[in-house]
């Protein structure tokens, strides 16, 4: 907070040094032109003068009203990036200066770090079934409340309000839910004669609940489909159903194609998202059992706030960033392959 | 003559002066230099105290012990609570960074290390000594080690938490088993809590009832008594010895409650709450700290009672403890002030008020041992002298590991120690494969930073 006053108070000075030399700028000419400086300002104002055009003048105005943003990206975002890039190459135990040890804590990272590679897996395995099941999920859902029903807003609204419940509060539901003794789940399971499991108690099934519980909140992507499902020209189907088009021809041919650039940004969007995938195993597994949901965001956390190795931290961090960047680009370069877009069309 | 003050001139002085305002506010404060803290309290002491407490009993209750106290002693006195919220580790160092900690601030044993070796808190060996208010050979050693980090103390501990066995007699006599004395050994607990397992069983045989809660599983108080009584260590000259033949016979002797035995809880099998506490396990390890809960929640359920813990190997009741306490920010402005007010503590009133209050079990000798404390104090449990009795065999934890590695508590250590234990005690890794890979993790830290 004391950064942000000084630099505040920083800014407005340097705005009134401006208003300053300007004022004995115009004194100055006033005293050349024997004009008083008031009729001079009547001719045209000190802000006129300074900025010049009107195109230069809108010009630094929007750089104004933007400076706020653009301040608070420097202090807040990037300038923090900065900082743990330099803190990935110290050793930086936060109570004690950070000391430079250049590619240590990225050898060792590789090397000497334990849990590391499973970190990797647990977090792979999520990303590569969560998300496919997520895009499924979503789709389906958006498929069925796109139909013309009575009451179709109750059930949209149903859908979607697990996306806006808070994540712990969701993940103590779930843990509650999927409670081995006693939890709701196993006892439907047992209504039916079906074995029961201990979910997040076994190494064996904790991944899978964690991966299941992904899916109560599928509504978020569900409501994207949604636009995009009610963005498909209703021309475009009529064409078709009179070129002899059944509903699933329809459907391969028209919805889906028609719905790529949309799954593509739910992909991007969940790849994302679950390479970062963090509170709902920090509240309910911690990491385990024996480090079945030991996700890699997890990881970074236990090292920064809970063994205070800040430089590591901030290496596995940068990792991160790396190749959850290196994935993007290569969703985005394949997306030639599998997105269409109506504006391709020659 | 007269000096006049141009236009010009007036603005380029408010400019500078401003100029030199905005520098003054930009520069981070200095800080005053710290009040030397001497054994010599000053006669007269005045100022504000700002203590970092947790919310509610037992740590605020104690803290308006303490707080009377300095009143008392020095009217001019005044104190300040804040409180915790979120991760106190996470808290204190940022606060600490920031110098903003309080003068005052809760710890626990699990911190010692960390806030010792982080220089966050104070050491109050120098003052206590000549000061005749507080007499530390009377503290029990166990206690008073927990806070002490390279022979500095680093908190006084609040009371006497040794680890205990709490035992649910209506299970023990319903299974037909006896119940727990004070010479049991863990033969003794382990063929009689095998009846409790026995008692009933659900649809797929598993047992309904276990004679031991795993609530504790992996702490080092309930580990570590496990490698010391079968003559092992965890650390040597600087090497880590977790797969030293004797600890791995005392951690695979621990582990066989599950996998050989059947007598503890499994892993992973969470009963919707304390398994104690619903009746659906015999026996919990806790300190004494837990009586008032345990006899809210059980009211009438069932009859408990606490016993010492069951006797290991090499003849003692070894168990651990766990216990929190106050310390004194370093880099605080009133040092001596902050100690005044700690050092209440562990001084005979205001242990025996905390004792009245059901807060703690006395870690003075002088009071402890003499078991007029007990007089008035509400039952369950009837055997308060089981809190006392198994003092003077509780062992410390080992607390010589650099900070960068962790301790049994937390970091590289905790999460080796612990990844290992849960392999065996699962049966996915014998003894000696998981703690040689935990010694090698362990001792990648120590070279690392030797």
């Amino acid at each position: 907070m004391k950064v942000v006053s000084c630099l505040l108070s920083l800014v407005s000075y340097l705005l009134s040094r401006v208003s300053l030399s300007s004022a004995l700028e115009v004194g100055r000419m006033a005293v050349a032109t024997n004009v008083s400086p008031r009729s001079m300002k009547n001719e045209k104002s000190v802000w006129q003068r300074l900025v010049g055009t009107k195109r230069r003048r809108d010009t630094i105005e929007g750089y104004l009203f933007i400076m706020p943003v653009v301040l608070g990206l420097l202090i807040f975002t990037i300038g923090p990036m900065l900082a743990s890039l330099y803190f990935s190459f110290t050793k930086y135990p936060i109570l004690r200066a950070p000391e430079w040890i250049g590619l240590r804590n990225y050898v060792n990272m590789f090397t000497k770090e334990p849990n590391f590679w499973q970190a990797c897996q647990v977090t792979f395995t999520y990303a590569i079934t969560a998300v496919p099941l997520g895009i499924l999920g979503g789709f389906l859902l958006a498929l069925l409340l796109n139909q013309r029903v009575r009451g179709m807003n109750i059930f949209r609204t149903t859908f979607y309000v697990p996306t806006i419940v808070p994540a712990v509060a969701s993940a103590v539901l779930w843990g509650w839910l999927l409670n081995p003794d006693y939890g709701l789940i196993n006892a439907m399971l047992k209504s039916v004669g079906l074995p029961t499991s201990r979910f997040l108690g076994e190494p064996e099934s904790a991944l899978a609940s964690l991966v299941l519980m992904s899916l109560w909140g599928v509504g978020g992507g569900m409501v994207v489909y949604l636009a995009g499902l009610q963005g498909i020209p209703e021309s475009f189907y009529e064409a078709a159903k009179i070129d002899g088009a059944n509903s699933p021809q329809l459907f391969r041919f028209i919805t889906l194609p028609l719905m790529t650039p949309t799954i593509f940004f739910n992909l991007v969007m969940g790849l994302i998202g679950a390479f970062q995938y963090f509170t709902e195993a920090f509240v309910l597994t911690q990491g385990g059992p024996l480090f079945s949901t030991y996700f890699y965001s997890l990881m970074v956390y236990e090292r920064a706030f809970r063994f205070t190795q800040m430089g590591m931290a901030a290496a596995m961090a940068w990792f991160l960033l790396a190749v959850v960047l290196l994935l993007t680009l290569l969703v985005f370069r394949s997306s030639a392959l599998w997105v269409f877009y109506e504006t391709e069309v020659k | 003559m007269r000096n006049q003050l141009s236009r010009r001139a007036f603005l380029q002085a408010t400019g500078v002066t401003s100029a030199t305002l905005l520098l003054a506010a930009c520069v981070a404060p200095s800080a005053a230099p710290a009040q030397e803290a001497s054994a010599d309290a000053p006669a007269k002491m005045a100022g504000e105290l700002r203590i970092l407490v947790a919310k509610g009993p037992p740590v605020e209750t104690v803290n308006e012990f303490l707080s009377d106290a300095t009143k008392a002693k020095y009217p001019e006195v005044t104190t300040k609570f804040e409180y915790i919220s979120g991760d106190l580790a996470e808290l204190v160092y940022a606060q600490a960074a920031a110098g903003t900690l309080a003068d005052v601030f809760f710890s626990a044993d699990l911190f010692a290390v960390p806030f010792a070796k982080n220089d966050v808190s104070l050491d109050l060996k120098p003052l206590t000594e000549g000061d005749a208010d507080v007499d530390l050979t009377d503290v029990f050693p166990a206690m008073l080690g927990l806070g002490t980090v390279d022979n500095e103390v680093h908190f006084l501990p609040s009371g006497l938490d040794v680890v205990t066995m709490y035992y649910n007699k209506t299970l023990f006599e319903q299974a037909g088993a006896d119940l727990p004395t004070d010479t049991w050994t863990w033969e003794d607990l382990v063929t009689n809590c095998q009846k409790i397992t026995e008692l009933e069983k659900d649809a797929n045989g598993n047992p309904m009832y276990w004679g031991l809660s795993n609530a504790t599983w992996n702490w080092w108080a309930t580990i570590y008594p496990w490698v010391v009584g079968y003559g092992g260590q965890i650390l040597a000259d600087g090497k880590s010895t977790w797969s030293d033949p004797k600890t791995i016979e005392g951690l695979q002797a621990y582990a066989n409650l599950w996998t050989e035995h059947n007598v503890a809880q499994p892993l992973g099998l969470d009963v919707g709450g304390d398994s104690f506490q619903l009746g659906r396990a015999a026996i919990y390890t806790h300190i004494q700290a837990l009586r008032t809960p345990i006899r809210d929640n059980v009211g009438d359920k069932f009859e408990w009672d606490v016993q010492l813990m069951p006797i290991m190997p090499d003849g003692k009741h070894r168990t651990g403890m766990g216990t929190w306490g106050m310390s004194v920010y370093s880099g605080g402005k009133q040092p001596e002030l902050a100690y005044q007010y700690v050092k209440n503590i562990i001084t005979p009133d205001v242990q025996t008020k905390m004792t009245q209050a059901e807060i703690i079990v006395p870690l003075l000798r002088s009071i402890a041992e003499k078991g007029e404390w007990t007089q008035g104090l509400k039952t369950p449990p009837q055997n308060f002298m089981a809190f006392v009795n198994g003092a003077d065999d509780a062992i410390l934890p080992v607390m010589d590991h650099p900070a960068d590695c962790g301790s049994f508590y937390v970091g590289v250590v905790n999460q080796a120690y612990s990844a290992a234990l849960e392999a065996v005690i699962r049966g996915e890794k014998g003894a000696e494969e998981a703690f040689v890979e935990a010694d090698t993790t362990i001792q990648n830290c120590l070279d690392e930073n030797a």
